[in-house]
């Protein structure tokens, strides 16, 4: 648990990091100046997204979460990542204030390319688990202790 | 063949003799099942039990404890994971993380999960993650079948 904890806080440590870099240079190139709250704001939504990150694999500790299909799991998750960022930007103020459509129409997008992707997702775990289930039977019919 | 079971609690380890008047084939056949296919591990009530090797799901190290789960009982052995690893027979059990060694003939189901990861459900349904870190070597053994 510990790990985990540790693992995902770092992760998103550096992803706070890397934004705040890259957000800060591209103010800076556009003569632009960065608000105090919206380092606060960003800092907020990548806490919120590191909380939901830790949930997700808190849930594989549990036998109940590791009985359901990964796929599941990410149509659970996702939505979840788009809506607090979705609301992270949509009260961010510049260079967002004078275009919520615009932030809205990417977060459609986004929203559009994440239901798109699921198919050949679930097409390629399907034929996987046909692969695990053949190469698994091949592997157990020669080992040479008898199964029970 | 005669079999007689006796007690004694002055003996620091537990022993087993076969006393015969030469070594037949069967004797040797029993022998080597019993050194390599068996385990002996304390139960519950703190009794020495020996079950067979392809009765265990899986050995799990918890704090520096070696336990054996079968899909009626947990027993502690007194083997370390590596040692587990060269007495199984080849190919048998497989590591899939720092503190688990499974029993691939116990193994229901392999299924994907994300980030590249595996889950296996072993023959009592228990389900259990195989980190990215073991998954993708899992996958060749499974591939390339026993060595």
């Amino acid at each position: 648990m510990k790990q985990l904890v540790k693992q995902s806080a770092l992760r998103f440590a550096g992803l706070y990091t890397a934004t705040i870099v890259v957000y800060s240079f591209c103010m800076f190139r556009a003569d632009a100046r960065v608000q105090s709250y919206q380092y606060l704001l960003l800092f907020g939504m990548f806490c919120v997204l590191w909380l939901i990150t830790f949930l997700r694999a808190l849930l594989d500790r549990f036998q109940w979460g590791l009985r359901q299909h990964y796929f599941l799991k990410r149509i659970l998750f996702v939505p979840l990542y788009l809506a607090v960022t979705l609301f992270t930007l949509l009260n961010f103020g510049y260079p967002f204030e004078n275009s919520p459509d615009d932030v809205l129409f990417i977060t459609v997008i986004f929203a559009l390319g994440f239901i798109f992707s699921l198919f050949p997702t679930l097409y390629a775990a399907k034929r996987q688990e046909k692969q695990f289930d053949r190469l698994l039977h091949n592997y157990q019919d020669h080992l040479p202790m008898d199964k029970k | 063949m005669k079999i007689q079971l006796k007690t004694d609690p002055q003996v620091p380890t537990d022993e087993l003799h076969i006393h015969c008047k030469e070594i037949t084939a069967e004797i040797r056949e029993l022998a080597e099942k019993l050194q390599t296919q068996c385990i002996v591990g304390r139960g519950g009530n703190d009794d020495s039990v020996v079950v067979e090797l392809s009765a265990v799901l899986y050995f799990e190290s918890v704090e520096k404890k070696v336990f054996a789960y079968t899909a009626s009982q947990v027993l502690e052995t007194h083997y370390r994971l590596y040692e587990l690893e060269e007495k199984c027979p080849p190919g048998s059990f497989y590591r899939i993380s720092k503190t688990t060694l499974v029993n691939i003939g116990q193994i229901r189901l392999v299924r994907p999960e994300e980030g590249r990861r595996l889950k296996i459900q072993l023959r009592n349904g228990e389900w259990i993650l195989i980190s990215r870190l073991y998954a993708k070597a899992f996958k060749k053994q499974l591939k390339e079948g026993r060595r």
